[in-house]
């Protein structure tokens, strides 16, 4: 296993909406994204001199109202003159940020790279910089969705929901033989895992359990509250909480050459193997299960850093569905194949079970902010490695640990991470 | 030269006539069609109509549908495997989608039988599918 680079520095805003989230309250796409670099940079000791070169991550420019993100937030964040760039791999750009900072520190041409990633998809300004108006949801998927075959899906009757949740849900039902109720309690035993590791973490945007929002609702049952009309099928079997929470937010993460590591952080989080590969719309044939994509970018990562999926001691998913929560690790060979619906109900992917799972409430619980999400999961990822993810801290030593990403349409990134 | 793939295949379904390409290298089926192969990558390809049969393995419908189609919801969202091999996701006709038990209850049949079909849909002629039996 051979270290390509080491993150030193993480940093990651409070995730909501920047029209009545208190913490976010009145804040710039500009600002979110100097306040979670502010705090990678602070993480691992550096100015803006420091830094050899950054990259902005981010993928809506119909909210954010920005191009050339480079350009406009270089002095925003103290990086003038500084090679500086914008990219975007839809909903897994921060985490193939991950591989491009490596590979560009490990070139030698640029020691320590800045990538950091911001999204506002709950408000756009309106021709006026700090006076925003609040976007439709039907306008923000029908720009989100040019992320999708344009050519020929989406004028198909393309319908996000059900190629993306209730298929798949579908898809692993049928493989192992679960009747439709019982899976709507594997997912329902899912969501539990989601609400209690978001309303653990304070930057969370769902801070609820769902006991609670149960509760609010006259249920002492949270499953009978998770059945209820409070809950409807988004597309059945798919119900609206076991889809993503779009949101506003940033993330920030800083690479540095493996062996100058320890000069910026005494635990420097090392970045052992990545790999992405794409696929165009439909990613899966008659088993909706059977991703070839995260086959290969898993196997490829693995290979890289020289374990296997036996070897992980932590995992974080894509989990714009969280059925993806029961997939995805057992591709991943997190789970063996049919294991990770009985883990789910059994608990053990809580962040004190033996197998914890996406420990920062993912894409419904922590929220779904398409290009920076990644970049707050890899700052949960290192929070964890180091051992400072507080209330949710979990149980056991992390020595290697996996990322992996979906962005739209369909690219899967997988980073492997490696403690020293 | 690149020639003319998508609006070849969109004004053929004027005429009903659905085309895929096929791989003149690796005899592998793309549909819809693209520019090279989706199998091998091969450019050497053949514009040529499809079967139209095919089975439909899963279907449902969303509450959210993009505002392009939302006037035809609830519609059945079907994975269609086609008989020369690729995989689509379209319209399928004869399947109810009209509530989540119907869904439930019309899954439960499947898989089944499907032929193509050319229809219109939000101004466009698209390829759906119905369910042949």
């Amino acid at each position: 296993m051979e270290t390509n680079a080491s993150i030193v520095g993480v940093g990651c805003t409070k995730f909501g909406n920047v029209l009545d989230t208190p913490e976010l309250q009145d804040k710039t796409f500009h600002e979110l994204i100097a306040e979670a670099a502010f705090e990678a940079m602070d993480d691992a000791g550096m100015t803006g001199k420091d830094i050899d070169a950054f990259y902005v991550g981010s993928m809506l420019s119909h909210t954010s109202r920005v191009y050339s993100h480079h350009t406009q937030l270089c002095d925003w964040l103290g990086l003038q003159l500084k090679p500086g760039l914008h990219f975007a791999t839809a909903c897994s750009t921060m985490n193939t940020g991950i591989g491009l900072a490596a590979m560009s520190s490990l070139s030698g041409k640029y020691k320590n790279v800045l990538v950091v990633g911001a999204e506002t998809l709950m408000s756009y300004p309106d021709d006026n910089p700090v006076k925003r108006k609040a976007v439709d949801p039907v306008d923000l998927w029908y720009w989100t969705d040019f992320g999708v075959d344009q050519m020929y899906a989406y004028h198909h009757c393309y319908d996000i929901a059900t190629a993306y949740g209730a298929i798949p849900t579908m898809g692993y039902a049928k493989k192992y033989g679960l009747s439709d109720e019982k899976m709507d309690e594997v997912m329902y035993n899912v969501h539990k895992a989601v609400r209690r590791h978001s309303s653990l973490n304070p930057k969370a945007f769902v801070t609820e359990d769902l006991q609670e929002s149960a509760r609010l609702k006259d249920f002492r049952d949270p499953l009978k509250f998770w059945q209820s009309h409070n809950n409807p099928y988004f597309a059945y079997p798919t119900r609206l909480l076991s889809a993503l929470n779009t949101v506003d937010g940033a993330a920030a993460f800083i690479v540095t050459r493996p062996e100058e590591a320890k000069k910026y952080h005494e635990q420097p989080i090392d970045i052992v193997g990545f790999h992405w590969a794409v696929s165009n719309y439909p990613w899966y044939g008659k088993d909706p299960t059977d991703w070839a994509i995260d086959k290969t970018s898993f196997a490829n990562a693995y290979k890289m850093a020289g374990v296997t999926g036996k070897d992980l001691d932590y995992l974080y998913v894509h989990d714009c569905m969280q059925i993806y929560q029961l997939i995805l690790p057992e591709i991943a060979g997190y789970f063996e194949e049919g294991e990770a619906w009985q883990a789910a109900m059994e608990g053990r992917i809580m962040f004190d079970g033996d197998k914890p799972l996406n420990t920062s409430g993912g894409r419904h619980g922590k929220g779904h902010a398409f290009g920076a999400s990644p970049g707050s999961e890899t700052y949960e990822i290192v929070k964890q490695m180091r051992g400072e993810a507080d209330k949710r801290q979990v149980k056991k030593e992390i020595e290697i640990a996996a990322q992996h990403n979906h962005g739209y349409g369909m690219h899967s990134a997988v980073t492997i991470f490696k403690k020293r | 030269m690149v020639q003319k793939v998508a609006k070849r295949f969109y004004d053929s379904l004027v005429a009903g006539t659905i085309l895929a390409a096929q791989c003149n290298d690796c005899g592998n089926w793309t549909f819809p069609p693209v520019t090279a192969c989706r199998e091998c990558g091969s450019r050497n390809i053949e514009m040529k109509e499809i079967s139209g049969e095919g089975t439909v393995y899963f279907y449902s419908t969303s509450i959210l549908p993009p505002k392009k189609f939302a006037e035809y919801s609830p519609y059945a969202y079907g994975l269609i495997e086609l008989k020369e091999g690729p995989a689509f996701m379209t319209m399928v006709e004869g399947l109810d989608a009209s509530t989540p038990e119907k869904i439930a209850e019309g899954n439960k049949r499947l898989p089944l039988p499907v032929k193509a079909e050319v229809i219109e849909r939000a101004g466009m002629n698209v390829v759906c599918f119905r369910i042949s039996e």
